[in-house]
């Protein structure tokens, strides 16, 4: 009690307010947070003395990261929560509320919360999908295609975030672009504050929208939905191409402008004298592609003559033949040119070479022409970028993996899904992410709905076949306020099978792994709340920011 | 002697007989605990049902051997960990089917008051099945808000089970923005308000009443002789319906009065109940505080129109989730949907609550009704069950329990 009463609340840095500041070393292993105590000394003591770290003492947590934290389990009164930068890096049961050395050793942060009762941590929670911050005109902006910064769009002043951040428990907010073009994004994760509001942002994944629950179509053309995505990827390879073609000639006509620099440094022009100017890569002046004539063999005249008709196969068979003919003819003139290439060997030198002979003036190589949109897609490809494809139906998702097997997507995210439960297991062979949103589905009368496979309370029970498949899930809004849907839905789901820990993964952890959020620093925010938070009754009570405990606003 | 005893034998076998009908005809539901009525809560409670209603409650000490009404039937219902509630009443019901088909309203007429919704009553719609798989036992169902004065809501028990509305539940009025049509009268909120308020007028004097059947309804509901709801959601139109209230001295609730929050003090001080809507995720900040306030001027308030949203969630469980998170007593939110509606009604005396003498419509519960987690079990209307879950819900991991 009176620890409580003493460092509920208190900064115990004795170090920081008495003491000058020490000049900053070098980070040795032992102030890494990961680094974990010696067996013989209590983990709670060694923690203890360990500056920068805070000790929460909580009753219970709702979730975990995956790892040997998942399988601790509380003591008498809890646990003791470690946190250093802001992650969690320890849980230690407790079993009484002593701590285990004197308060004048303590160097760490203690805060003891376990006099609440049921006081949980649980990761706060992130609606995947949704319009915060974004501005009224990039609602409407359909030129906000894939490529073009979000950034600008977003409006750091809206307060809509307010209710949902203190009722609701959601610190972050996946905006992916604007919902008007097909393609958009990179997306932004919006990180915000009770003080402060607006954080930050990071990037995450290129959105593309290839269907909707009430498109139109049959079994033959749902296979087609996937062709422009395929399109594009095509194009950011030829572009990736293009622009590796050009690095290598720049390389070479770097090179050899030294090497033409240097010849007329040695060889300075002398009046009248006039450069050689290299010749440009002439043209090729056949236009279309053209199929090149197979190399005829009597088999296969044979073959082609059962093509024709009998009346007139004499005739082509002639004109076949002299084909072949003229084909082998060529191909012995071109082994008797044929001549043996001696390599040379790569000369050891790195200064240009300044030969007799005046070397011509390069040309610098042809740029290709940038083009964002296929930027984004080529860092898709290199797995630099996540990509989020909107897509309902089960036979659209299925030739979507296809695609992504064929093109070796890496962070691939199906969005919508509203048959994705038909091919979970389809979906995890692929290790493809789903993000359901609940808003998607459409009006029960409608022919589309009827034709889709859509059952009772449909995104919680998909919600849950996915997640036991072992698919990682994750629930977005697709608006501003509607993310209050989102933990019913993740509730509703635990009555179909899911577990609080994929229930509590589905609202935040996983949402960051979907949402194609590569970033290092990205990490799930830390609630404080009253009860389970997956409870009606319970409230978000403080929210953990860098090591420091902020008191959510008071309930109105 | 023979005689005797071929005249005792019949008499022996006919009291068997009907002794084992009873039997038959009883029920026992035991479960973790029973909400009996907004006050009464049973932990470890039994309830018997005989003929459809609630024969005794009682609570058992958790004792090995101490189950009382086990040796009455072996009709049981044994849920040791559940909940039971009342079954749900949605007082204001439009079957989308039937407001679609335009069933529920007439277009060329504005005043309808003798029309009875009970006759758009279909039993075998599917609607009601579905009603029945979210805990709802009883309805009212409601002509559409298109007409100002649109008839009588009929009280159902739906499903096949009741091939016929049970009674008249109360006169539906609307002052909606709906009611207002260029081609036919009312064309304003004051012209709506004067042709009710001329109504009721002409129905006072008995010699006008007698004759004109359209005014029997307005006649019957002045001074309190029978519950009228009156359709207002913009503050202009509940005040107009708090006017009628007033000079009418008519005793009933205001259905959809989204922005009552603006009429509190006028609401409490007549008396009236206020009918709401069910919250949705895209409700507005108002709308989620409303039950609220209203709760803490203690002012009766029900919730109905349960449905379906776009997430699939049944309408009723989740404004009993969004209203406890918000806050709300989850007591006062489960009252919404039982007794305070049957209040509303006039037929507490029926439903709405579990007590001696009741009908035993109630749900099981794998939980509290207000967390989404947990199941509807079965559902029991008159003492009989008519939809149970196929499978009993997955117990939590013990992960999350931490």
């Amino acid at each position: 009690m009176i620890w409580t009463s003493f460092l509920v609340g208190l900064s115990l840095f004795p170090a920081q307010t008495s003491k000058p500041r020490a000049p900053k070393k070098a980070p040795s292993k032992q102030a890494s947070p990961q680094s974990p105590p010696s067996k013989a000394q209590d983990p709670l003591e060694h923690w203890l003395k360990k500056k920068r770290t805070l000790i929460l003492g909580i009753s219970s947590v709702s979730w975990t990261p995956e790892g040997p934290l998942t399988e601790r389990k509380p003591g008498k009164t809890g646990f003791w929560a470690i946190f250093r930068r802001g992650r969690l890096v320890d849980l230690i049961p407790r079993q009484n509320k002593d701590l285990p050395i004197p308060k004048e050793k303590i160097q760490a942060k203690v805060v003891d919360l376990s006099e609440r009762t049921g006081a949980t941590l649980s990761p706060a929670f992130v609606d995947a999908c949704s319009t915060q911050f974004l501005s009224s005109a990039a609602l409407s902006d359909s030129k906000l295609t894939a490529g073009r910064s979000l950034v600008s769009s977003l409006e750091p002043w809206q307060k809509a975030y307010r209710t949902l951040l203190n009722r609701e428990g959601f610190s972050a907010f996946y905006v992916p672009g604007s919902p008007r073009p097909t393609t958009t994004g990179p997306g932004a994760l919006v990180t915000v504050d009770a003080k402060k509001g607006f954080l930050g942002s990071m990037t995450g994944s290129v959105w593309m929208r290839l269907s909707s629950p009430s498109s139109a179509g049959n079994n033959l053309s749902r296979s087609q939905v996937v062709k422009p995505l395929e399109s594009l990827l095509g194009k950011a390879k030829k572009y990736a191409k293009a622009w590796k073609k050009y690095e290598k000639d720049l390389a070479a006509y770097k090179k050899k402008r030294k090497e033409f620099l240097a010849y007329y440094k040695k060889h300075p022009l002398k009046p009248g004298e006039k450069v050689a100017v290299a010749s440009s890569p002439k043209k090729s002046l056949r236009r279309g592609r053209r199929r090149r004539m197979p190399l005829l063999t009597p088999e296969l005249i044979e073959k082609i003559l059962k093509r024709y008709p009998p009346r007139i196969r004499d005739r082509v068979r002639k004109q076949l033949e002299k084909q072949m003919r003229l084909q082998q003819e060529a191909l012995k003139k071109a082994k008797a040119a044929a001549k043996p290439v001696i390599k040379k060997s790569p000369s050891k030198a790195t200064k240009p070479k300044v030969s007799g002979k005046a070397p011509k003036r390069p040309l610098f190589p042809k740029k290709p022409k940038r083009d964002p949109q296929l930027e984004a897609f080529k860092r898709v490809l290199d797995g630099k970028l996540g990509l989020i494809v909107e897509i309902h139906r089960a036979k659209e998702i299925l030739a979507l993996l296809d695609l992504a097997h064929r093109n070796s997507l890496k962070h691939l995210t199906i969005a919508g899904g509203t048959e994705a439960w038909k091919v979970a297991s389809e979906i995890r062979g692929e290790e493809v992410n789903v993000l359901l949103i609940p808003r998607a589905l459409p009006e029960e009368s409608t022919l589309p709905a009827k034709r889709l496979a859509i059952r009772d309370q449909h995104w919680a029970f998909s919600a849950a076949t996915l997640v036991k498949e072992g698919v990682p899930v994750a629930l977005g809004s697709g608006g501003r306020l509607e993310a209050r849907l989102l933990p019913a839905i993740a509730a509703r789901a635990m009555t179909f099978g899911a577990t609080q820990h994929d229930a509590i993964a589905m609202l935040g952890p996983a949402a960051l792994k979907v949402c194609g959020i590569l970033s290092k620093r990205a990490a799930p925010q830390w609630l404080i709340w009253s009860g389970d938070p997956l409870s009606p009754q319970s409230r978000p009570i403080y929210r953990l920011r860098r090591s420091k405990l902020q008191k959510m606003e008071e309930q109105q | 002697m023979n005689t005797h005893s071929s005249g005792i034998l019949p008499f022996v076998s006919l009291c068997l007989c009907l002794a084992q009908g009873t039997a038959q005809e009883r029920l026992l539901v035991r479960a973790g605990r029973i909400h009996l009525s907004e006050q009464q809560i049973l932990n470890r409670g039994s309830l018997l049902i005989e003929k459809g209603r609630i024969q005794d409650v009682a609570e058992r000490s958790g004792k090995p051997g101490d189950l009382p009404f086990d040796s009455l039937t072996t009709n049981k219902l044994v849920y040791e960990n559940a909940v039971v509630t009342p079954g749900f009443i949605d007082i204001h019901c439009l079957p989308p089917t039937l407001v679609r088909a335009g069933e529920l309203k007439e277009r060329n007429f504005a005043m309808t008051p003798a029309w009875d919704a009970g006759k758009a009553y279909d039993p075998f719609a599917s609607y009601w099945k579905a009603l029945q798989k979210r805990g709802v036992t009883t309805v009212a169902l409601a002509p559409d808000d298109g007409n100002l004065a649109g008839g009588n809501a009929a009280w159902i028990r739906p499903g096949p089970t009741s091939l016929m509305p049970e009674g008249e539940a109360y006169l539906k009025l609307s002052l909606s923005s709906s009611v207002l049509n260029r081609e036919r009268r009312p064309t304003s909120l004051l012209g709506a308000v004067d042709l009710l308020r001329d109504s009721f007028a002409d129905a006072k004097n008995p010699m006008k009443s007698e004759t004109n059947p359209g005014l029997r309804p307005f006649a019957s509901a002045l001074g309190g002789g029978r519950v009228v709801g009156i359709a207002c959601q913009t503050l202009p139109q509940i005040q107009g319906a708090l006017d009628l209230f007033q000079e009418g001295k008519l005793e009933g609730f205001l259905i959809h009065a989204n922005e009552a929050a603006l009429a509190l003090p006028r609401i409490k001080e007549l008396e009236i109940g206020v009918v709401l809507d069910p919250l949705s995720p895209r409700s507005s900040k108002k709308a989620l505080k409303l039950p609220l306030l209203l709760a803490k001027a203690k002012i009766p308030f029900a919730f109905s129109g349960e449905g379906f949203d776009r997430a699939g969630l049944s309408r009723f469980s989740f404004t009993l989730w969004t209203a406890v998170r918000q806050g709300l007593d989850p007591k006062l939110a489960l009252a919404a949907l039982t007794s305070v509606p049957a209040s509303f009604l006039k037929i507490q005396e029926q439903v709405g609550s579990l007590l001696k003498g009741r009908r035993a419509d109630l749900c099981i519960w794998s939980g509290n009704p207000w967390d989404l987690r947990s199941k509807l079990l079965c559902v029991v209307r008159s003492g009989k069950v008519v939809w149970k879950a196929k499978t009993l819900p997955r117990k939590t991991s013990k992960k999350g329990r931490n």
